[in-house]
């Protein structure tokens, strides 16, 4: 299978710019992600590589092959070999299960017995087999969404590009429809991007993921990477729950030391704050340790706070207090009663700064 | 005309839109009378206009309008995510709306023609400065008649007019009225 390069992509719909220059490597037989918010210009950037859209300028390319060049090269979608599923999965209503996934084939003229066999393939690998003569409307809609699977890899495609394909189901299916997936796209090893909103999906089964915002990347890496270093304090506050905390270093003061408004003590922060002034803190909720009957003495950050509202949780109960003039959401396995004062200890290496924006 | 108009890349696809209600707008007989020049200019040997290809033509721009407004709504209702999944699976554009568009929208196509037939069936204006002796309209026939107050054909021009259209409709029922699976 092929990697993918797109280089320096940009497109515009009117006024309005959508991708700003956008740099991509995904390796051969990686699964990658596009995350973001809507209107972030993720599915732009997948559409662009199905050849549903014409960027501006840019270049991609699928291995060695231009598919996209400026205005010297724009491969029309039918020949680019993408395997796409949409979010409506745009499972063809008057053709049956088998119709739909031979359909690639057919234009590809593959004779009638290498179709069948072919199509039986892909239906068994996805879990349809005995299905081919139902039409989509006899299909639930997790059925549904292999069928689509089904028909983009039928061909076999080059690269296989999911649009949102788990937004329409309901919560439990989406869950096993993803680490399903996830297993099948590990054993064909078809190099695989992958758009999404939804950070769980994201995290959960991507190799690399890209996060968007506004048509620019915010950060590239490994979902560990995302989440525990998350570049900057969008990707912090996108990615899982987070507390985010206005803060300040004075000038010339040592900038592992951070003033939270409203606290009477610095924070210490390693590593250090980017910058003197105003900053910003995360900490992840997971990350701060609750003492109820108070922290050993030469425990760093450990600020006594009190509980202004509870909620339990099922496997964990979630708090929110008062730390100097901010809330702060923590969450333990004990139950503490409300109004309760306690200490929580912010772990240095936990808390990640960032400099304000302007 | 409609796909072009709205599932196409056509550069000029929005003032297509707008083209297919021209012929509309204005006075039928100032629809007769454009393509009666337009014949005149563009065809020196006359074969167009004197025929029945050249009155089928100005009858068929004359209510592309009406068959316009009954295909598009049947068009607008199927998602463009059917005929891009044809294009990704390796369809080029026509054959993607052959398949696919087309193909699911055959139930509106027909009630489409089925009014133009109508529409068509009905209509004289257009064919006022086209028609010959041997190209007669029977839209137009009834109206010379019923100006010479030949109640008697009028009426059974009237009938004769009912019985095609209920001819049509039974044939477009039967061959076109399958229902598509959604």
């Amino acid at each position: 299978m092929p990697d993918l390069t797109l280089t320096g992509l940009a497109k515009s719909f009117g006024a309005n710019t959508v991708l700003h220059d956008l740099d991509l490597h995904v390796e051969d037989g990686e699964l990658f992600t596009l995350l973001g918010p809507s209107g972030c210009g993720k599915s732009t950037t997948l559409w662009s590589i199905a050849g549903l859209h014409s960027p501006d300028s840019g270049r991609i390319a699928f291995g060695d092959r231009v598919v996209f060049d400026g205005a010297r090269v724009d491969v029309p979608p039918e020949k680019r070999n993408c395997g796409v599923v949409f979010q409506s999965y745009a499972v063809w209503p008057h053709l049956t299960v088998l119709d739909n996934v031979a359909y690639p084939l057919k234009l590809r003229k593959v004779p009638r017995r290498d179709r069948a066999r072919r199509v039986e393939e892909v239906l068994e690998l996805v879990e349809l087999g005995g299905l081919e003569d139902r039409y989509p409307h006899e299909l639930s809609g997790g059925q549904q969404q292999r069928v689509a699977l089904a028909r983009a890899l039928a061909h076999p495609p080059d690269l296989l590009l999911l649009d949102e394909p788990f937004s329409n189901l309901d919560a439990k299916l989406r869950e096993r429809a993803r680490d399903w997936l996830r297993i099948l796209q590990q054993r064909i090893g078809v190099t695989t991007v992958f758009v999404t909103h939804d950070q769980d999906e994201a995290l959960s089964m991507s190799d690399r993921i890209m996060v968007m915002d506004g048509g620019r990347v915010r950060q590239v890496g490994s979902p560990e990477e995302i989440y525990h270093e998350p570049a900057d304090e969008f990707v912090a506050d996108f990615i899982g729950t987070v507390n985010v905390l206005g803060a300040h270093v004075p000038a010339g003061a040592d900038r592992s030391q951070v003033w939270v408004e409203g606290l009477g003590q610095p924070l210490a922060v390693s590593p250090a704050a980017p910058a003197e002034g105003d900053v910003r803190l995360a900490i992840r909720p997971e990350r701060i340790v609750v003492h109820p009957s108070g922290a050993p003495a030469a425990t760093p950050n450990a600020v006594t706070v009190k509980v202004r509202s509870q909620a339990f949780l099922g496997d964990h109960y979630r708090y929110v207090v008062a730390l100097g003039d901010h809330e702060l959401v923590v969450r333990t396995l004990s139950r503490i009663d409300h109004g309760t004062e306690l200490t929580v200890e912010l772990p240095p290496e936990a808390i990640r700064t960032y400099a304000a924006q302007a | 005309m409609s796909v072009v108009a709205h599932r196409s890349d056509f550069r000029l696809r929005g003032s297509l839109q707008q083209a297919m209600l021209w012929p509309r707008m204005m006075p039928g007989l100032v629809c007769g009378m454009a393509f009666f020049w337009a014949f005149v200019l563009l065809d020196p040997t006359d074969t167009l206009r004197g025929s029945l290809w050249g009155l089928g033509l100005a009858f068929a721009v004359r209510n592309l309008a009406i068959g316009y407004s009954a295909f598009y709504p049947a068009l607008a209702a199927i998602g463009r995510d059917l005929d891009l999944a044809a294009r990704t699976s390796g369809a080029g554009w026509w054959r993607s709306m052959i398949s696919i568009s087309l193909r699911l929208s055959i139930p509106a196509m027909a009630t489409c023609f089925v009014l133009l037939f109508v529409s068509m069936l009905n209509d004289a204006d257009p064919a006022v400065f086209l028609v010959t002796d041997e190209t007669p309209v029977m839209g137009l026939t009834m109206l010379q008649l019923a100006a010479t107050s030949t109640g008697g054909a009028v009426a059974a021009f009237g009938v004769i007019q009912m019985l095609l259209t209920v001819a049509v409709l039974a044939i477009g029922r039967l061959f076109l009225g399958k229902r598509i699976h959604a």
